[in-house]
């Protein structure tokens, strides 16, 4: 009887400790959260005011384990006596600001029990705070292999975002390093693929990085957000140099119940199908046969059709022209329509889709205004 | 660091990227055929579909992994060709249902590898809810195809 009084509550205080702790990590991401969130939703002013809480916290990081400053039990305890590990110990170490304890005795625990979300996500938190942004993206990004708990991986995704928001405002805190900064975006990207503010910063740091093409295709993925279009829009206009006039009329060619579009690519003549349901305009296979030159910059896709596989693959053209407008460097797609030479490919809302446009059906012209 | 993914994993990841994939698909393929009377089958389908992702993902994440999503370049790809079939046929509707039919008999495959490497409770019902969506659907498509 007294045994099974004993385990009962053995349990009862397990559970307990678990349910505490489990309440404390969720409410210190939340907090977390919810001050990155006011940082980033702050003016640009306030940025720079930012940018200033990072470096305070770098500067205000102790300068070695036994800065008298830091409490002293603590320390003192750890010296004397081995002391057991948890998480709530580790937790309390951060918020003293004993960080490089803090990740040795994590690190001493990933050692001895392995990893978890609990273990990255505290390594995460000491990193940051110790000035360490690399090491903390690492660890937060490890963090969500291990989180399984939605409402934690939202936050953390959020968290991660303005983080590294916040790094690229300050180029120093991260070495300068545009590669790994954009490393991090591409990882964060993987998790929120739709998100209108990634690709916008990703195509600022592929102009930083000199890589038009990619950034043209982030500008191009963000602006079919609408919270990010009109940003996206100056990045493309950047990119292309795109003079865009207020009101432009298109003449279009009846083909069946839709309309051919005549364009230029790079000097050759080309009759495209304006299709407002494509997210890409491209070009077909028997017009980049006839003109190879064209296709530059390849990136291979494998497509699934009904009729098996296709390869097929994304490219880059030097110039495109419609009537006065006027795209540098545009992506297009390779369509694979056999033999077929009714139309030389699709336009899609990759270029309609910057303008304001109506099809006027009753005199075949397509109206394109700029978007206000 | 690499992570080694479980079979299980890799069966309803694999799943769930083709689930949004033939989601994304439906509704392309009725900007296609609208109006036809195959409509509202496609819409139904796409609907119904859609509700199962959420369901996935939760079982992606409770065993530890993160949800995936599939390739927009591919899947942008995809439909151009669909478009262009479309705008090259006097009557694209037989090509969208033995489109969607082939499609959906992979995601069916798709649904039985899961199943084989799936074992809980939770998920195994999940699984069987999916298959018998598809499979309902499968035989609304051949209806179509065979009127």
């Amino acid at each position: 009887m007294t045994r099974i009084i004993f385990v009962i509550t053995a349990i009862l205080f397990f559970l307990l400790g678990f349910i505490v702790n489990e309440f404390r990590h969720a409410k210190i991401l939340s907090d977390l959260n919810r001050s990155t969130t006011q940082n980033t939703t702050q003016s640009t002013t306030q940025s720079f005011q930012n940018t200033g809480h990072i470096s305070d916290a770098i500067k205000s990081q102790p300068a070695a384990p036994d800065n008298k400053q830091a409490p002293v039990d603590i320390n003192q305890t750890s010296r004397q006596q081995p002391v057991v590990f948890s998480w709530s110990h580790t937790d309390q170490l951060i918020t003293q600001g004993n960080f490089k304890e803090a990740i040795q005795r994590l690190k001493d625990h990933q050692s001895s029990q392995g990893e978890s979300s609990q273990l990255w996500f505290y390594l995460a938190k000491a990193y940051e705070k110790q000035g360490e942004h690399k090491l903390s993206l690492e660890a937060w990004f490890r963090y969500l292999d291990y989180e399984t708990n939605a409402e934690h991986i939202y936050q953390a995704i959020v968290y991660i975002k303005n983080y590294l928001m916040r790094l690229k405002q300050t180029p120093s805190l991260y070495g300068q390093d545009t590669f790994w900064l954009i490393d991090q975006f591409n990882k964060l990207l993987e998790l929120s693929p739709n998100d209108g503010e990634l690709h916008l910063m990703l195509a600022a740091l592929y102009i930083d990085a000199q890589d038009n093409y990619q950034a043209q295709y982030h500008a191009l993925m963000a602006a079919n957000d609408p919270s990010a279009q009109a940003r996206a829009e100056n990045i493309l206009a950047q990119l292309n140099g795109t003079k865009v006039p207020d009101k432009l009329t298109i003449p279009l060619r009846p083909f069946g119940n839709q309309y051919l579009v005549e364009v230029m690519v790079e000097g050759h003549k080309a009759r495209l199908l304006l299709d407002t349901g494509a997210s890409l305009s491209g070009l077909s296979n028997s017009f980049t046969d006839k003109h190879p030159a064209l296709v530059k910059a390849t990136k291979p896709i494998r497509l699934s059709t009904a009729g098996g596989d296709v390869d097929s693959y994304l490219f880059t053209v030097t110039r495109l022209d419609i009537e006065s407008l006027q795209f540098n460097q545009h992506i297009l797609a390779l369509l694979p329509m056999g033999n077929s030479n009714q139309f030389d490919g699709l336009l899609g809302v990759d270029i309609l889709g910057r303008f304001d446009f109506v099809i006027d059906r009753e005199a075949s012209v397509l109206r394109l205004q700029r978007r206000k | 660091m690499v992570f080694l993914r479980s079979d299980q994993e890799v069966a309803l990841n694999d799943l769930l990227v083709a689930l949004r994939e033939s989601v994304d698909h439906y509704n392309d393929a009725i900007e296609l055929v609208d109006p036809s009377p195959l409509t509202p089958l496609l819409r139904e389908a796409a609907i119904q579909r859609s509700q199962f992702i959420p369901r996935l993902e939760d079982a992606i994440r409770q065993l530890g992994d993160l949800p995936s999503v599939p390739d927009p370049d591919k899947e942008s790809g995809e439909m151009l060709i669909h478009h262009v079939g479309a705008a090259l046929s006097n009557d694209y509707e037989p090509d969208v249902i033995e489109q969607r039919i082939a499609s959906d008999q992979q995601l069916a495959q798709l649904v039985n590898d899961a199943r084989k490497n799936t074992s809980e409770a939770s998920f195994t019902q999940l699984m069987e809810d999916i298959a018998t969506h598809i499979t309902q659907t499968l035989v609304h498509l051949k209806a179509m195809q065979s009127a």
